[in-house]
């Protein structure tokens, strides 16, 4: 089904084909019938097998006669002494390889070697071992040959330091590499592995693999493979779970806890002025997985008195002072950059700096290679984000032109770039948030800003605002004018939402404002300037008494 | 810049217009020719191939061009005894053509001629303790076995009432097969490829679970799929595959970064892969159309926005208005 070429051919070399294949077609036809027949009656002799043999010849997908193989393998060794069945399994396993010679990426093939091995007696996993080298000489991207690999190794116990060793000698070649820089990406962290993460691998080793894949891309700076698993090596683990922040209500006494990483049931701890609580918390949002969680204390609170909340969850705790005379305190984590990066280590950071030097040459050597552009910007943003903005900002505008099919990714790189490093300067504790005029082309980590009361997204490039603001659970003003928003399906169920400006914008559907009726706070609208203007007739005297 | 990409070249000449009616013929015909050799000889997948060109066809608004009665009694004649479906009547059964026999009669709205208990059962039993599913009894593991499991039962209507899997463990199991780069593989550190992808985050999509997905890094490897011709190629450093128009745009979809990719390139990528002649897709252009590639080129085009046909489901691969109707809801990352 892939790769054929269509070829012109004449009515006669048609009608020749056409016969030719009509014959080949009764033979595998009969043989299909005959070996059905031995299928139902279960009748595993030799001929049942010499008819399986050739139509998994012509068709090595074809599933229900490797099945009756194995069907007649299992019945075959109650009858069989040991050495019979060695002979036959050999005799299976040639075969097999000879349909993987013509089909080597067959499901079927490579899973019947898989079952012929685990019931051979005596299986020589070596020579499995070798097999697989020869197909892997014929093409290193086989994917079901790797997984026979891995199939083999594991069953022979053949340490993880031999396979690295495999992955050095292939890598080494310098030859369609990513299934081998894959296969290290297992192997390492499974013979190093990083203390706080199991996945990824520890600093002394991970240093010395930014070094061997640097010398990869800087031997050829097109082969794709080593760019990323760089990216892998420069990237982090696993977040943890953090309380982002605590809203608290003094009458009714209500708690809002909100993490950074959704869950689908809360389970923190509680305490008011250190004793801990006995609460039910429930999800704010509609989702399964929630950000949001709110519990009703019991106890209440005492009036004119202050009283210290906190939350624990994991490692996580944050506690927040309700004042005498408030009614509702507000608490935010500190977003630092180690919020969206690893903390990086003296020795790393020393690494990283002589990569981006290098690989500044390798740019003015090779200026346009958008490998080498988007590298420049990953290193740049892990060793110093803020002192690099503008060049960060500059190069993912010259990627917009250079690699123009993915335009859209890099303009939304640098919109998630301009967000954190205003999240990361501005007093969240003040709960305003000003990313207007940034040229954004996506917004996000709303869950970990839900205290903003006020947030200007103005003057910028937004298409659509289809995240879910509800994550902004106290939000009362949101300026969005001057985008170019169509869609504002991510404005409902914004319980304090107060007042919107969309002012010049291109929202041209009515029917888009039906999402802000689940807004009940809402009291003010401006929609000037959108061509859902231009026909009075859109607006219907409900639509307007509503907003009243 | 000179980049030494695999790739082919789109020739001038190529077709630039959507042979609606061409692909409708086409698709129509196949398999009408019961001698006909390719036909025969994929049998070993006719359920399969049913449902790629019944699906095709109704993305076409043609599905009346086949005979449903006929295609209906086919199905349920490959129900077996244990529950399970196998490609044609006399094929052992198999989760993938289990699938298929669910799609094609969901598409007829005929459910009731299976045994549904007896399927939902099959299904339950493939489940491994490691929450991974085997395709049969002879226990090959894949994650597109978690797929057709999860998408069987969705379709069923039992993936939450009354379901006979462990999502849990089925969850974490799709998860140990994610890989450094964001994608997924077959199995546990099998390298990441399109067409598993597709299946692992269809079935998160379903079980809404893609919080667990990294969107970000995913949707970068998966946008890193077009080439200079407009083509996706499965993984990097392969030729661009019409197929991968689906798997890796019906990915993007769900992870709500379809605009990383450049649509009008894919989509001329798309029409240049026609057959003027014959009607139908083939892998790209110059080849030999097949149902398979018709469908996915044809669904590829839907999801770009393609005015004449209808709105397909980016998980199921099915018409829209059919998921609509079986009230089915999965989970979409907000696209910006």
């Amino acid at each position: 089904m892939h790769g054929r070429l269509k070829v012109k051919t004449t009515a006669e070399q048609q009608e020749e084909k056409r016969k030719e294949r009509q014959k080949k077609l009764k033979i595998f036809q009969n043989a299909s019938n005959t070996a059905f027949e031995k299928i139902v009656s279960k009748t595993y002799d030799a001929e049942g097998m010499e008819i399986t043999k050739l139509l998994l010849a012509a068709n090595s997908d074809y599933s229900s006669m490797w099945n009756y193989r194995k069907n007649a393998f299992l019945h075959l060794k109650t009858l069989k002494n040991e050495d019979e069945m060695k002979s036959m399994f050999d005799n299976e396993l040639q075969f097999i390889e000879s349909c993987l010679r013509n089909n080597p990426k067959s499901y079927g093939c490579w899973h019947h070697r898989c079952f012929v091995m685990l019931h051979m007696m005596k299986p020589n996993w070596e020579r499995e071992l070798q097999l697989c080298d020869l197909f892997l000489q014929f093409d290193e991207r086989n994917f079901h040959c790797w997984d026979y690999r891995r199939f083999v190794t594991n069953h022979s116990n053949v340490p993880h330091e031999k396979e690295i060793e495999v992955t050095n000698k292939i890598i080494a070649s310098n030859f369609s590499n990513y299934s081998s820089w894959h296969y290290r990406s297992k192997l390492l962290p499974q013979v190093y592995p990083d203390p706080t993460d199991s996945k990824r691998i520890e600093e002394k080793k991970l240093l010395e693999e930014l070094e061997l894949v640097q010398n990869a891309f800087f031997t050829d700076p097109n082969d794709q493979s080593a760019w990323f698993y760089h990216r892998w090596l420069l990237g982090r683990g696993d977040k943890e779970q953090y309380i982002v922040s605590l809203i608290v209500n003094r009458s009714p006494p209500s708690v809002f806890c909100c993490l950074r990483k959704p869950v689908k049931m809360f389970n923190g701890t509680l305490s008011v002025d250190d004793t801990t609580q006995t609460v039910d918390w429930t999800s704010s949002m509609s989702e399964r997985y929630s950000h949001l969680w709110f519990c009703k204390l019991e106890d209440g609170f005492k009036k004119g008195q202050q009283h210290t909340v906190s939350c624990e969850v994991e490692s996580s705790k944050l506690s927040c002072c309700l004042e005498e005379n408030c009614q509702k305190a507000t608490v935010c984590l500190p977003i630092n950059r180690e919020m969206f990066q690893d903390h990086t280590s003296q020795a790393k950071l020393s690494v990283l700096e002589d990569e981006l030097n290098s690989c500044n040459e390798l740019n003015d050597l090779e200026p346009g290679n958008k490998w080498v552009m988007l590298t420049l910007v990953l290193l740049m943003r892990a060793v110093s984000p803020k002192q690099h903005s503008e060049k960060i900002s500059t190069m993912l505008d010259a990627l917009t032109e250079i690699d123009s099919q993915r335009k859209r990714y890099y303009l939304d790189l640098r919109s998630k770039y301009a967000i954190e490093d205003c999240i990361v300067e501005t007093n969240l504790n003040e709960n305003r948030l000003n990313i207007s005029g940034m040229k954004l082309t996506q917004i996000c980590h709303l869950e970990l800003v839900p205290t903003l009361t006020h947030l200007n997204i103005s003057h910028n490039c937004l298409q659509n605002l289809t995240v879910p603001f509800a994550n902004l659970f106290c939000l009362e003003v949101l300026e969005a004018n001057d985008n170019k928003i169509t869609n504002i399906s991510g404005l409902k169920d914004v319980p304090n939402l107060k007042s919107i400006n969309l002012d010049s914008n291109d929202i041209s559907d009515v029917k888009q404002f039906e999402y802000l009726k689940t807004c009940r706070c809402l009291e003010k609208l401006s929609i000037r300037s959108n061509p859902v203007c231009e026909s009075e007739k859109q607006f219907p005297t409900t639509f307007l008494l509503h907003f009243q | 810049m000179a980049t030494l990409v695999k790739d082919v070249s789109l020739k001038q000449e190529a077709t630039k217009n959507f042979l609606q009616q061409k692909h409708v013929e086409y698709l129509s015909s196949y398999g009408k020719d019961k001698n006909d050799y390719e036909y025969c000889m994929t049998e070993y997948l006719r359920l399969s191939g049913i449902f790629w060109g019944l699906t095709a066809l109704d993305l076409l608004h043609s599905k009346n061009r086949l005979c449903e009665a006929d295609i209906v009694e086919f199905v349920v004649s490959c129900q077996k005894e244990c529950g399970g479906f196998g490609p044609s009547p006399r094929h052992d059964d198999s989760i993938l053509y289990t699938l298929s026999a669910i799609q094609v009669l969901c598409t007829y709205d005929k459910l009731d001629k299976i045994d549904v208990n007896k399927a939902v059962e099959y299904i339950g039993k493939l489940q491994n303790e490691d929450g991974s599913f085997s395709g049969d009894k002879w226990n090959e593991i894949d994650t597109r076995f978690s797929f057709c499991a999860v998408a069987s039962l969705s379709l069923l209507g039992r993936l939450w009432d009354n379901c006979p899997i462990n999502h849990e463990k089925c969850v974490l199991f799709i998860l140990s097969c994610m890989n450094f780069d964001g994608g997924f593989g077959c199995r546990p550190c099998s390298e990441s490829h399109s067409g598993q992808i597709y299946c692992c985050v269809g079935a998160l999509a379903i079980l809404g679970e893609l919080h667990h997905v990294d969107a970000n890094l995913l949707g970068w490897w998966l946008c890193e799929r077009q080439l200079p011709s407009g083509g996706l190629n499965g993984r990097p450093e392969k030729l661009p595959d019409v197929c991968y128009s689906w798997w890796v745009l019906s990915t993007l979809q769900i992870l709500g970064k379809l605009n990383w990719i450049d649509n009008e390139g894919l989509k001329l990528f798309i029409l240049a892969s026609q057959d003027d002649e014959t009607g139908g897709i083939a892998d790209r252009p110059g080849d030999i159309v097949d149902p398979f590639h018709t469908l996915f080129g044809i669904a590829g085009l839907s999801l770009l926005g393609e005015p004449d046909l209808k709105q397909v489901n980016p998980v199921f691969c099915m018409s829209q208005s059919i998921i609509d109707k079986l009230n089915i809801k999965i989970q979409i990352l907000p696209s910006q």
